[in-house]
């Protein structure tokens, strides 16, 4: 534990470590509570894991549901992630995220403008208890960057195409099926004029949110330990900056709210079972929270939970000086495309939620005590090449040399290193499902997810189709994650639990540094982010009602 | 289109200038994110850059043709992407001046398909320091040689 300082660098009533979603909302917040609030950013970006992602806010019963005749209760959002949470997390917690998140977010988009739409997007698992197919997932807007002033340059940058344009525009061109109806021209416009969107857009209007309450980030300072009082109490931090020691005193609390350890490899290993994971996250995700709240005592729970997705490396690929993660989407879900393993052979629905599909990674012969999906390889064909995009290779355009191609099915098998004729066995019986539009293998295409996700001109199911068209392609695919899960476990305020009992007065944890409230699952497109930002929410509320020590 | 110039004068008289200029294995190394090449014939080479556009690092290759050489006055060439949709061309132009000479350097690299207008966007601003980073390492060496003789 850090010995109190002699001196302050700075006083507040609330610190805030970290600048992502949770970061940010719990500064909003706190401030609009009255508080002080002075936020650490250990990196020269802000935005965290909020502005590499999608942006969206998934909010149960959100306050536009109704506006749209969708029909969602407390009791339909309660089932469903319990459901969802699967019996490992406490009750008062899913309730305390059901309950706040919708408080939220009306909040944020009332008092900082940061609008959103209905998306399209079912549910994760739409077709359970209290499941929707449409209504939860909320899409953000557009942000004109230049309105960040100087903070413009400080807004991190996605490093993949990060759309600058609205959700709401993007969704209804069904560019996630055919990019060519997007205009480009318009895009790189917007590019160059500032705007920002999706993931960057919802980091930005945080951001300019804090601003505007006269709250400015204090940029290239690391967290490194928690101070207490006599007593326990969580009074300060001790942070690194510019090569020196750099103390913050908190009269009220301190937030974690420093994302996951997806990038520290030692915590993974030590936390995470099953094959390691290639991390989709800013590097600088180092479980910096998670150690600091270890060091005091903190309760640990979920830590052996990811936010999975079956991803790819292209190779020569770097962000931040680490090799840059992608994530599968339409190359997983669109027709004429499946994974297969070592004996080519499929092993999932491969247009299914992409963090529960990432769990038959970890999948183990016993016998033979192997992961039997590991290697796995997604194979498409010239089909797919002429309809989709892969990755950042637009439909109709020639593949990338760094992906395997071959004229026969064998041909590639044998190329890319899995069994050929387990592959033509698996190729022949998945055409014809494809033909007759069901898979009674894995049931792919068989939930609204799957049909979203795939090819609404695609008949006669959205998500099946053929591969026969030479030449055929294979690309490796890994387990990857958005960001690790599990961190000091809070109660239904947001306040730390310590190991032996109670709380650690004074700290608490919100985002992806503390144990998820979702437990293994992802509940729809935005969990990770509204449960950021309502942690955030109500972590803040509550130490911003401490009384100042 | 996003291109650059960038123009410099060299401390060494254009033969001297012209001696170092010449041969592609001398300055290609001097490009920013330069990892290797690979020399196929007298006029084609195989180049690995690292590019960093600002929101990602990439390794790209490129087939170099060099199109014409004149002594004394230019040598241009032209680039086709193999692992990306990329193409450009660059040129190094001198004129003598006195004892010194004038080094112009052009470059110009345009992303193609579907996504290039968005591509080129990011390349824009990214290709002046680039451009410049070369021609300072460019005649900073040749200098150097000049000095040492």
């Amino acid at each position: 534990m850090a010995k109190k300082p002699k001196t302050w660098d700075m006083e507040t009533d609330i610190v805030v470590l970290g600048s992502g979603g949770a970061g940010l909302t719990a500064a909003i917040i706190a401030a609009d509570e009255g508080s002080k609030v002075v936020v650490l950013e250990k990196t020269d970006k802000i935005g965290g894991a909020t502005a590499v992602s999608g942006g969206f806010p998934w909010i149960p019963n959100n306050h536009l549901e109704p506006k749209k005749g969708i029909s969602d209760s407390r009791e339909d959002a309660l089932t469903y992630m319990k459901f969802i949470a699967d019996g490992q997390v406490d009750d008062e917690l899913v309730e305390a995220f059901i309950d706040n998140a919708p408080v939220m977010m009306k909040y944020i988009e009332e008092k900082i403008g940061f609008k959103t739409v209905i998306s399209e997007m079912p549910d994760y698992h739409d077709g359970k208890p209290g499941g929707k197919v449409k209504g939860r997932s909320l899409g953000p807007d557009s942000f004109d960057s230049n309105r960040l002033g100087e903070w413009k340059k400080r807004l991190r940058q996605a490093p993949v195409v990060m759309f600058p344009t609205s959700w709401e525009e993007y969704e209804k061109s069904n560019a996630k099926a055919d990019p060519r109806n997007l205009d480009y021209v318009k895009l790189a416009t917007n590019m160059m004029a500032g705007i920002v969107g999706m993931g960057m857009s919802t980091a930005a209007h945080l951001l300019k949110g804090c601003l505007d309450r006269g709250i400015e980030p204090v940029m290239g300072a690391r967290a490194m330990e928690l101070i207490q009082d006599g007593r326990g109490r969580v009074i300060g931090v001790r942070a690194e900056k510019e090569g020196r020691d750099f103390y913050v005193r908190a009269s009220q609390g301190v937030i974690l709210a420093t994302g996951g350890f997806e990038w520290n490899e030692e915590l993974r290993k030590k936390f995470v079972p099953g094959p390691d994971f290639l991390p989709l996250s800013p590097p600088s995700n180092e479980g910096d929270g998670l150690k600091m709240a270890m060091a005091i005592g903190a309760e640990l729970g979920n830590m052996h939970q990811i936010w999975g997705v079956p991803s790819c490396q292209v190779p020569g690929e770097e962000y931040d000086g680490k090799p840059l993660g992608r994530m599968t989407m339409g190359e997983r879900t669109m027709p004429h495309s499946i994974m297969v393993n070592r004996k080519g052979k499929r092993f999932v629905d491969e247009s299914f939620n992409y963090s529960d599909v990432a769990k038959v990674f970890c999948d183990v012969n016993p016998v033979a005590y192997e992961h039997v999906n590991v290697p796995a390889w997604m194979v498409f064909d010239q089909q797919f090449n002429d309809k989709y995009m892969l990755f950042t290779t637009p439909p109709g355009e020639a593949i990338q040399s760094w992906v395997t191609r071959a004229d026969t099915l064998e041909e590639l098998a044998n190329k890319a290193g899995f069994d050929a004729e387990g592959f033509k066995a698996t190729v022949k019986r998945f055409n014809d499902f494809a033909r007759q539009g069901k898979d009674p293998d894995f049931g792919r295409g068989s939930t609204a997810y799957d049909r979203y996700q795939g090819d609404p001109n695609n008949s006669p199911n959205e998500a099946l189709g053929t591969i026969e068209k030479a030449p055929f392609y294979a690309i490796p695919i890994v387990r990857g994650a958005l960001g690790s899960k599990g961190g000091p476990a809070t109660n239904a305020n947001g306040q730390v639990k310590h190991v032996m009992g109670g709380v650690i007065k004074g700290l608490y944890a919100a985002g992806n540094a503390m144990a998820s409230t979702s437990g293994p699952g992802y509940g729809g497109a935005g969990n990770t982010i509204a449960a950021g930002m309502t942690w955030g929410y109500i972590a803040a509320k509550h130490a911003a009602k401490q009384p100042r020590k | 289109m996003p291109d650059v110039t960038h123009v410099k004068t060299v401390k060494a008289p254009i033969a001297a200038t012209w001696d170092f200029c010449k041969d592609m294995n001398n300055w290609v190394r001097y490009l920013k994110g330069y990892e290797k090449h690979e020399e196929k014939s007298k006029t084609d080479s195989v180049w690995w850059i690292k590019g960093d556009v600002g929101i990602m690092s990439k390794t790209v290759s490129f087939e170099v043709h060099i199109n014409e050489w004149i002594d004394n006055d230019r040598v241009t060439f032209s680039m086709k992407g193999i692992s990306e949709s990329m193409n450009g061309k660059g040129a190094l132009r001198l004129v003598a001046d006195g004892d010194n000479t004038t080094l112009t350097f052009y470059l110009e690299i345009k992303a193609g398909g579907l996504i290039g207008p968005m591509v080129n966007a990011v390349l824009g601003p990214v290709l002046k320091p680039i451009a410049e980073d070369f021609a300072n390492k460019l005649v900073d060496r040749i200098e150097e040689i000049q000095a040492s003789k």
